[in-house]
């Protein structure tokens, strides 16, 4: 089964980080704020990843209303976790 | 707020005690349960089967303050940890938001009941099965088999199914809950139709079960619950099945003896209309042959008792290592079907 994990949550103002090995690196955001934020909190996961170098992986993010920081910090900690299994 | 993993029997019986009061009955097929408290006090509880979201329920005086999130989200990390990302929930129209709103998308919804996944996207599945299987466009017939094990009687059905239609699409239950593992059941079929033209076996994914299996948690009224999954799972085949697989006739064998079978029978037709079409059962010395009956047999008096009833292909499979294993653990449990 492909290497996988999870941070965050669903509760108000946070969101849930899904991280998936894949053959390419790809974004997709589910967000309850206006669909203007979309592509706002796209880039942001984009940017965060392009520092993390951290390749062929498939973000989803299913956001509840989180601000910036919140979302870069849950993407940053499923990152790491997802390094350290590194072995499966 | 304290979110804790309910494992032991006296915390079990207090959910039971807890999900009472909202008709809900803890069924014996759950894995994981958990339990958020606020003050010692058991606020909320969810709970899984597999890959199955049952059990949700919220004390009526913490509704609507978001004690929902943050235990769902607890359940689908747990069960993320554990390898299952494909999650499924059955429940009541009126409750469908608040799956959406935890990122489940709708399958299909009846007047009762409504079939929410997460982590998975049944129209995506379909149609990549479609080109993994090599099925043609073209109109076909089609039959949903659990074959638990595969009988004269799944043949007979096939061939008279396949004798109208001319193309014929296979669909074998993929749940894992029969007696017979699905591995053995899919093989096995495979072989018994291998010299057979216009027929694709296929598994039938994990969004058709067998209405044998159907979750029948909600304790009141339920028989009407069993009934509601019935008409989920005839909806789910006609509005994707159907539709991506271009299947205009669904063949399906006539029940003699079981009740629940038969109630399902009926729904199908209610739903489906002239593209159900009800096959006469296959008889051996005037009686009708069935799987269960063949468990019986095999249960009671060994592999050759049944050998009438079976094609070859099942006959050399509960010869096999792993058939006699199977047989013996039949022997030795009782099997719900």
């Amino acid at each position: 089964m492909a290497r996988s994990v999870v941070s965050g949550s669903l509760e108000s103002s946070d969101c849930l980080i899904t991280l998936t090995e894949a053959g390419e690196t790809s974004v997709q955001v589910d967000t309850i704020v206006h669909e203007a934020f979309q592509r706002h909190l796209e880039s942001l996961i984009r940017e965060t990843l392009k520092q993390s170098g951290v390749k062929n992986i498939k973000v989803h993010c299913q956001d509840q209303g989180a601000l910036d920081y919140t979302i870069k910090a849950r993407l940053e900690a499923a990152l790491a976790r997802y390094e350290e299994n590194d072995d499966g | 707020m304290d979110i804790k993993d309910v494992v032991l029997e006296e915390e079990k019986q207090e959910i039971r005690r807890f999900l009472k009061r909202f008709h809900l009955t803890y069924e014996d097929d759950i894995d994981i349960t958990l339990a958020l408290y606020e003050d010692d006090a058991l606020i909320a509880t969810a709970s899984s089967a597999a890959n199955i979201i049952k059990s949700v329920a919220v004390h009526p005086a913490y509704q609507g303050r978001g004690y929902l999130n943050p235990l769902m989200s607890a359940l689908i990390k747990r069960l993320h940890e554990k390898g299952v990302r494909h999650l499924f929930v059955y429940t009541l129209p009126e409750h469908v938001d608040l799956f959406k709103h935890l990122g489940f998308t709708s399958i299909v919804e009846s007047m009762n009941m409504s079939f929410l996944e997460r982590g998975g996207d049944i129209r995506a599945t379909l149609v990549s099965m479609r080109d993994e299987y090599g099925v043609s466009r073209r109109a076909k017939g089609s039959v949903v088999i659990n074959a638990n094990p595969l009988t004269k009687g799944h043949l007979h059905l096939i061939d008279t199914a396949l004798e109208d239609c001319g193309e014929l699409l296979v669909f074998v239950v993929s749940e894992d809950r029969s007696f017979f593992p699905f591995e053995e059941r899919f093989a096995i079929i495979e072989k018994a139709l291998a010299d057979r033209e216009g027929v694709t076996v296929l598994p039938s994914g994990d969004y058709l079960i067998s209405f044998a299996t159907f979750p029948k948690y909600f304790s009141k009224q339920e028989k009407n619950i069993q009934k509601d999954h019935a008409v989920i799972d005839v909806l789910t085949f006609k509005q994707h099945y159907m539709d991506i697989f271009n299947i205009n006739v669904r063949y399906v064998g006539e029940e003699p003896y079981s009740p629940m079978t038969k109630t399902y029978n009926a729904t199908m037709k209610h739903y489906l209309g002239s593209k159900l079409r009800i096959i006469e059962r296959k008889t051996l010395e005037a009686t009708p042959i069935s799987a269960s009956t063949v468990r019986k047999l095999l249960k009671k008096n060994g592999v050759e008792a049944v050998r009438k009833y079976v094609p070859e292909a099942t006959y050399r499979y509960l010869k096999s290592e792993s058939g006699r294993r199977a047989v013996e653990a039949l022997k030795s449990h009782d099997a719900r079907h």
